[in-house]
This record gives structure tokens, C-alpha cells and sequence, in this order.
């Protein structure tokens, strides 16, 4: 057929498509060249400052040092090394990880869900988890606070209780509208929050156990408890990353991913299991700490497009930097005095969905 | 395809459709509106599971298929394809290769060549790098036809690839696809409204009616003026192509029968 009969068809269009997929990739390679960094950093600082200031070289000498990478400085002292290893470094790291999985969950809800107001928070998936994780500390089983594995368990439940009800309360045939997943997720997240608080009536001891562990708290974060919920964390990241290139299928109709040979049900409860059980598992460690799984991702798509073979790793990335920021933020504005680390989030979070709220309204493309 | 009959909300969409796809074939699709043409496509793809007959592809049936396996010799253009705004439109036409990536699911240098050449088959190259948000809807349709290329099928089911296109890109498209059927043997079956288009690009016409295959044949037997005024409750003439001599379908226009300006019987 001649060339004529195809009008539209030049051939200068593989070398413009090339050089564009050229300036993406420079940028996703710039991501992380800085980003990695910019956590390194951001752990190093966040970890040196606090009641007993320490310098951040110093700070990293110790870090080194107990990774057997380098010899310890002549200029670190014993209590130096105790209060970093001990004490900051548990909750920087366990900061990072929360933040990394609330951020790569958002992600991954915004994609199963094709909604880009999804947040583990906002859809009542971390409400849900907090019912679950109160009822298993307020019950009279044989756990306690620190028996993380009964605890991350009530929490699953919790959280996919909540994922599914609000799923169903908002579906309209096999669509979900956006902001109807919001409005269902607040009603979900308002009725275990209630739930939570009644539980926390009925058993006055453990109130203050609950209280402080809900709104977001890294204050008893050990080596330990940072152990214990690290395998699942990391497994279900490593499932959402491997899962990014089919999230991408997932942005087209349903027929369509289905036609290009995705089993759509399947991956879809693939996708909500796994970032509920990471979701859960944070909660279960760190309480309800909102808008970070929509801040981040979306502030990632800006950066580096909406790949999420990209994004989803972007979003650990700075997810991890963001709630170590945002943890030093909850511990330093009114010293000596602690704010939960949730609230802070909010303050940032809330302005900026709202924002993203009306951006959608006026119909621009998020 | 054999004896498909499909049910949707308690009542038969489609009854007794059979249909025979070999390579090279370009069968279009027509029929009044409801006639259970999607539905056919749709089960013909294997996105709804009739209620009795069975869809075949290289004699395996379809639900026998690894659906990655079956991606890869079977593609559907659907009739609003949707798409995720900010994706770039070569990002978007990758998206055809993902039942041929590995695990973690990164195109190959390989993958990227077909890409472009789907691209460039579509007539789009120039458009690669905008966002699939910002292009109008014949641009988003050719897309959709790219990213369906893109799946090197063997078979190709579209629902009105044309609906959205002005007259030089309805033929830029149905040419396109003639000339993947000569070329490349691919086969495909076409969902049009336009009997104009199926009459002078497709070597057979289905005709359907009510979720029934009321003619099947070449163009000259299927698109008979007698016939289809009946189907579509409609007068309708035939004229000879003067070049093709293919029959081409018109309106009877104001005499045949009372109706308003756009052919609908009043």
C-alpha cells in the first residue's frame, strides 16, 4: 500500500519518541541518584538531633561502625553510640520503613482503584486496622502490646473489613466513582473509629496504652518490634514493585487489561491483600498516620510520571524520607514536649487534599 | 466460533452465532444498534462467557487458554477505550507488550522496536510523546489500534474502530488494517456502523438483527437494500461504486418514506 494511502505517516516520529524516552529516564535515574541520598541524609540528621544533640558525622561513624563498614571515630563517646543505637536509630529506621509502606500502599490503592484520592487513611483501611489492633489489645486473650504477631493479625482483619465494606458501600455496578470512595471510606473510618473509642471506654486500663499508640507514635520503637514487622513489610513492597508494570495495565478498561491477558480479579485482590497487610502492619506499630500514601505518590507523579514501575519504588523512597522528616518534626517543634507524628502529617496532608480535591473538580488531570 | 448464544441480565443477547475467523479474513460486524454486536465481539474475545457454544482460536477453546498466552494471539479495540491520562502515548502502546515482559516487567530494546513500528503502522509517531489526556478522540481511537498492533495478534476484534474519525482517517484505518490482513494474514473482525466502510473495505459482511445472524456473505450478497431495510427499519438504496462495484448504501431520502433529517422514521 503507498504511502499516499497513509497521509499521517512520517518517519521522523521514532527519532522525537526516542529522545523523549530519553529525557524520562534521565529523570527517573536523577530520582534516585538524589533520592537515596537525600534519605541517607535525612536518617543521619534525624538520628543526630534530639535532647542530646550529636553530630551527624559522629552519628554516622556509630551507624558504620555497627555495620562493621568502618572503625568507630576517636571522637564518639559510649553514650553517643547508646543513645543513637539504641534509641534513635530503631525509630528513624521503623519512621522510614512506615513511611515507605503507607506511601507505596497509596500508591498502589490509587492504581487498583483508579482513583488518585486513595490513601490508606482516607479509604478507612488504617481505621479499620486500628479497631482490629485495639479490639486484640483490650481483649482478654493472653496478648499484650508488645505480642506484635496477634496484633498485626487483628489488624489484617480489620483493615480488609474496612477495604471491602467500603468498597461495596461505594460501588456503583463494577465502578467505584472517586470521591464516592471517599465518602465511603470517611463513614468506614468514622464507624471503627468509633468502634476504637468504645472499646477504649469499656476497658479504662488500657486506655492511655491505646491513646498514645493511636495517633501516630514512634516512641517505643526498638530493634525488636522493628524486626518483627520488617518481613512482612519488605515482602509486600517486593510484591508491589514486581507488581508495578501490571498496575499500569490496570489504568486501562477493565476489558482492555483483561484482553491483554491480565487475570483482572485476581490481581486486583492481589494488590488490596498486599498493601492491607503493609498498611495493617504499620498501623499495628505506629498507629493512624494519615495522607502520606496520597502526599507522596502524588507529589512522585509530578516528578517522575505516572510509570509504577517507577513510582512505586519512588514512593518507598521518599516515603521513607518523608515520615522521618515529618517523625523529627513531631519531636523537636515544642520540646520537650512530643506531638504525635499523625497529626503533624495531617497538618501537611489535609491542606493537600483538599487541594487535589479541587483540582479534580475543576477537571483537570491529577 | 460455534452456536454462541450469550445471556445478559436474563435475556439472550446473542443466539446461535457462528462464525468462522481464518487468517487473513476481514469480516465486518453490522447490524442495527442492539442487535448484540459488542456482546458477540465481547464473547468472541472471551470477556463474557456464553451460555451455550463455543469459541475456538488455533481449535483450542478459549477458556482453555493461559490468558497471557491467549494476549498474545488475540487483541480487542474496545469501543471507549480508557486510558490513564498522563501516560505518554508510546507508554500507553507499550502497554500492548505485557503479556511478552518477564517478572518484573521491563520492555527489551526489542519490545520498543515493535512499539514504534505499531506507532508508525498507526500513523501516530508524531504523537508519541504527548499525553494520552490532551489527544482528541479519533487520536485516542488510533492509539488504541496502535497499542492493540503492539500484541503482534493473530486475531483482531475491534468495536467500531471508526466511530470517532473524520473520512480520511476512517480510511486510513480500515486501509491499515486491510493491508495488516494481506500482508501480515492478520484477521479481523470488525464492529461498524457505516455500511459504506464495510461494503467497500471487508471481503465479508455478518449481518445481525435482534442477537441473531440473519446474512453472511460477500458485500454484494449481504448488503441488500431489500434486506437491510428491513433490519433497520428503514428505507434504504443500494448504488454501484463506480469503481469497486461494490454496492453502497444510502438513504431513500424524503420520498421514500416520511422521516426526519437524519433518517430516523418519524
Amino acid at each position: 500500500m503507498s504511502e499516499a494511502g497513509r497521509p499521517w505517516a512520517t518517519s521522523a516520529g521514532a527519532a522525537i519518541s526516542a529522545r523523549g524516552r530519553v529525557v524520562i529516564r534521565s529523570r527517573v535515574a536523577a530520582g534516585y541518584a538524589l533520592g537515596i541520598p537525600l534519605l541517607l541524609i535525612t536518617l543521619v540528621v534525624a538520628a543526630s538531633i534530639g535532647p542530646v544533640q550529636i553530630d551527624p558525622r559522629n552519628t554516622a561513624s556509630i551507624v558504620l561502625n555497627h555495620l562493621h563498614l568502618a572503625g568507630l571515630s576517636g571522637r564518639v563517646s559510649g553514650a553517643e553510640d547508646v543513645i543513637i543505637w539504641q534509641v534513635r536509630l530503631p525509630r528513624v529506621l521503623t519512621a522510614g520503613l512506615v513511611g515507605a509502606t503507607l506511601a507505596a500502599s497509596g500508591a498502589s490503592y490509587q492504581a487498583v482503584f483508579r482513583n488518585p484520592l486513595a490513601d490508606p487513611y482516607l479509604i478507612g483501611v488504617a481505621a479499620g486496622a486500628a479497631l482490629g489492633a485495639t479490639t486484640a489489645i483490650v481483649s482478654p486473650l493472653p496478648l499484650d502490646f508488645y505480642n506484635f504477631g496477634y496484633l498485626a493479625a487483628f489488624a489484617f482483619v480489620g483493615a480488609m473489613l474496612a477495604v471491602g465494606l467500603t468498597y461495596e458501600l461505594a460501588r456503583v455496578g463494577r465502578t467505584i466513582p472517586p470521591t464516592a470512595h471517599i465518602l465511603a471510606g470517611v463513614a468506614v473510618s468514622a464507624a471503627a473509629s468509633a468502634g476504637t473509642t468504645l472499646l477504649m471506654m469499656l476497658n479504662e486500663s488500657r486506655v492511655l496504652v491505646v491513646f498514645s499508640w493511636l495517633y501516630g507514635d514512634f516512641t517505643t520503637s526498638s530493634w525488636s518490634k522493628l524486626w518483627s514487622i520488617l518481613p512482612y513489610v519488605a515482602a509486600a513492597l517486593l510484591v508491589l514493585v514486581m507488581l508495578g508494570r501490571r498496575m499500569n495495565a490496570l489504568q486501562l478498561g477493565e476489558d482492555e487489561a483483561k484482553s491483554l491477558g491480565l487475570r483482572v480479579e485476581r490481581l486486583k485482590a492481589a494488590i488490596i491483600i498486599t498493601a492491607s497487610l503493609a498498611t495493617a502492619v504499620c498501623v499495628a506499630i505506629s498507629g493512624l498516620i494519615g495522607f502520606v500514601g496520597l502526599i507522596v505518590p502524588h507529589v512522585c507523579r509530578m516528578l517522575f510520571g505516572p510509570d509504577h514501575r517507577v513510582l512505586v519504588p519512588m514512593s518507598i523512597i521518599f516515603g521513607a524520607t518523608f515520615l522521618i522528616g515529618s517523625d523529627l518534626g513531631a519531636r523537636t517543634v515544642i520540646a520537650p514536649q512530643e506531638i504525635p507524628v499523625g497529626i503533624l502529617t495531617a497538618a501537611i496532608g489535609a491542606p493537600f487534599f483538599l487541594f487535589l480535591l479541587r483540582r479534580q473538580r475543576q477537571g483537570m488531570n491529577l | 466460533m460455534l452456536g454462541v448464544s450469550v445471556d445478559l441480565g436474563g435475556r439472550r443477547v446473542v443466539d446461535d452465532f457462528a462464525l468462522a475467523l481464518e487468517p487473513g479474513d476481514l469480516v465486518a460486524l453490522v447490524g442495527p444498534n442492539g442487535a448484540g454486536k459488542s456482546t458477540a465481539l465481547r464473547a468472541a474475545a472471551g470477556l463474557v462467557k456464553p451460555a451455550s457454544g463455543t469459541v475456538k482460536v488455533n481449535g483450542v477453546a478459549i477458556g482453555d487458554w493461559r490468558a497471557g498466552d491467549l494476549a498474545k494471539k488475540l487483541a480487542v479495540v474496545t469501543q471507549a477505550p480508557t486510558m490513564p491520562p498522563l501516560f505518554s502515548v508510546r507508554a500507553m502502546v507499550a502497554l500492548g507488550r505485557t503479556p511478552y515482559l518477564g517478572l518484573f516487567g521491563h520492555e527489551t530494546s526489542q519490545d520498543w522496536a515493535i512499539v514504534d513500528e505499531a506507532l508508525h503502522r498507526a500513523g501516530i509517531d508524531d504523537l508519541a510523546n504527548r499525553r494520552v489526556g490532551e489527544l482528541s478522540g479519533g487520536e485516542r481511537q488510533r492509539v488504541a489500534i496502535a497499542r492493540a498492533l503492539a500484541q503482534e495478534p493473530a486475531v483482531l476484534l475491534l468495536d467500531e474502530p471508526t466511530a470517532s474519525l473524520d473520512l480520511r482517517y476512517q480510511d486510513s484505518t480500515l486501509s491499515l488494517l486491510r493491508e495488516m490482513a494481506v500482508g501480515s494474514g492478520l484477521a479481523c473482525l470488525i464492529v461498524l456502523h457505516d455500511l459504506a466502510l464495510a461494503g467497500q473495505f471487508c471481503d465479508r459482511v455478518v449481518l445481525m438483527s435482534h442477537g441473531r445472524i440473519v446474512a453472511a456473505g460477500t458485500p454484494e450478497q449481504v448488503l441488500e437494500p431489500d434486506l437491510l431495510a428491513e433490519v433497520y427499519e428503514t428505507p434504504l438504496r443500494a448504488l454501484i461504486h463506480p469503481e469497486t462495484g461494490r454496492p453502497v448504501i444510502v438513504h431513500a431520502g424524503p420520498s421514500g418514506r416520511p422521516h426526519d433529517e437524519r433518517g430516523m422514521p418519524s
